[in-house]
């Protein structure tokens, strides 16, 4: 199988809810999107993962990027509460 | 009445001419002779333990007794035999005990202070009288007996166990605000009402109800709940038996009374996202006031809960972090938030802050000196971030 394989899938999870990606580089916005498809504007998300590519674990800002592999974790919460 | 009055073995020892001193949870007898290597007579402080009721004393908790000043000798220019160890520990307030001594009177453990003090005057005073036979304790004025510079209402005598005194002055403070009463800032006035801070400001404007109770520490009575209490006079009330200074506002902190924290050593923000947070962050971050942001988010998924808590620091010179981190829209606006919280995750984020604030003041170790931190309750990780600043 080519390496571009554009049918590529990735099993992913976010808070414990399997979703299906078709690419490997996922950025802070679109994790969010999994979360809720109707994120607060101006919410700041607290978000992390395990399993990951590169890297293997860590915490995503806006802005920024992991690369996935097979059953990357995020988790995902708005901390506003307290 | 002072605790030294209330205690017969204290009051014996104040009788008799002793210049003894509860301070910092701690006995010290002043101005005891001893003699030195060089075969003179100087004076020392005995240090010990100090085990009381809050009444009175009680038992002493061990026979041995530290002492600041020099390492106590005998006639012949020999250390003196009972001595245990020569570990210098800080006492705070610049008293350093040079060494520590172990003796029991006829191998009998103290049964009250009377004996633990003089058996160890006695023996000091012993050699220092065959240098110059008008050696004695007796020569100093007495001085006040309780400690009132402490903010509580009885001595910590569990920190004067521990040793660890000289620490625990690092947790000094005149002012500390914490803005919110919720679950999260009820845990944290609860960690630091056992600490020496001289005035804990308390704000919020909530009433303090039945679902308020089983997220807050104690039990609160339905006669405490049938009055209406508002939470910050409520939570006055409840820790006023055991110190003084907890200060209660019956407000939210807005533009109006923020003025209020410009003084304070720390800050504790323990409220709901919102606006009103912005305001705050941004004034303190101004004024170079250092707080704590907590913050979580709990949600309910296949029949069990899922969540995040959040403790965010900022110190003078390093708020670039706040805004990826501090979120300030307005939790009511937030259809997935259906506001789940519960005592142990509320504790939980209260003791991440307050450990943290107790980082920054050098009590613990901070290696890692993060700025944020972020535990997962589902995968049990706690992730460190925006560190070492």
């Amino acid at each position: 199988m080519p390496k571009d394989d554009k049918t590529k899938t990735y099993r992913i999870y976010v808070d414990g809810v399997e979703h299906s990606v078709d690419h490997d580089v996922l950025t802070y916005e679109e994790v969010v999107l999994l979360f809720t498809p109707t994120p607060e504007e101006g919410t700041v998300y607290a978000v992390s993962f395990e399993h990951g590519r590169k890297p293997k674990e860590g915490e995503l800002h806006a802005g920024e990027s992991v690369r996935i592999k097979q059953n990357t974790e995020f988790d995902v919460d708005d901390t506003g509460r307290s | 009445m002072t605790l030294v009055d209330r205690s017969p073995d204290l009051a014996r020892l104040v009788e008799e001419g002793y210049d003894v001193e509860v301070r910092g949870g701690n006995l010290f007898v002043h101005h005891v002779p001893y003699a030195t290597s060089e075969g003179n007579v100087s004076h020392c402080v005995l240090v010990s333990e100090f085990s009381h009721n809050g009444t009175q004393a009680i038992t002493p908790a061990n026979h041995q007794i530290s002492v600041v000043g020099g390492v106590p000798h005998d006639h012949q220019g020999e250390p003196i035999s009972i001595i245990l160890n020569r570990e210098p520990v800080d006492f705070g307030h610049g008293f350093v005990a040079s060494c520590e001594l172990s003796g029991k009177h006829h191998g009998e453990p103290p049964s009250n202070y009377y004996e633990k003090v003089t058996n160890y005057v006695n023996v000091l005073g012993y050699f220092a009288r065959s240098l110059d036979a008008s050696a004695t304790h007796r020569d100093y004025p007495v001085r006040e007996s309780m400690d009132d510079t402490s903010p509580f209402r009885y001595q910590d005598s569990w920190t004067s166990r521990a040793k660890i005194n000289a620490l625990s002055v690092k947790l000094e403070a005149e002012k500390v605000a914490i803005v919110g009463l919720g679950g999260t800032g009820s845990y944290v006035l609860d960690l630091l009402a056992k600490t020496p801070i001289a005035e804990i400001h308390l704000y919020d404007d909530d009433v303090f109800a039945a679902h308020n109770a089983f997220r807050a520490p104690g039990a609160a009575s339905i006669s405490d709940l049938a009055e209406d209490p508002s939470k910050v006079e409520y939570f006055a009330r409840m820790y006023d038996p055991l110190r003084r200074g907890v200060v209660p506002h019956a407000a939210r902190v807005t533009l109006a009374n923020i003025e209020e924290l410009r003084d304070a050593d720390f800050v504790f923000l323990t409220m709901d996202s919102g606006p009103a947070k912005r305001e705050i962050v941004a004034s303190l971050t101004a004024w170079g006031v250092g707080f704590i942001d907590c913050g979580m988010g709990v949600r309910r998924q296949n029949n069990a809960l899922r969540g995040t808590l959040r403790v965010t620091a900022s110190v003078p010179g390093h708020s670039d972090h706040l805004d990826h981190r501090i979120t300030y829209t307005n939790v009511e606006a937030d259809d997935y938030d259906d506001n789940i919280q519960s005592a142990d995750l509320n504790m939980l984020n209260a003791v991440m802050a307050v450990v943290k604030w107790k980082k920054l003041r050098g009590y613990y170790a901070d290696d890692s000196r993060e700025l944020n931190a972020t535990y997962v309750v589902s995968r049990n990780r706690i992730h460190s971030g925006d560190g070492p600043w």
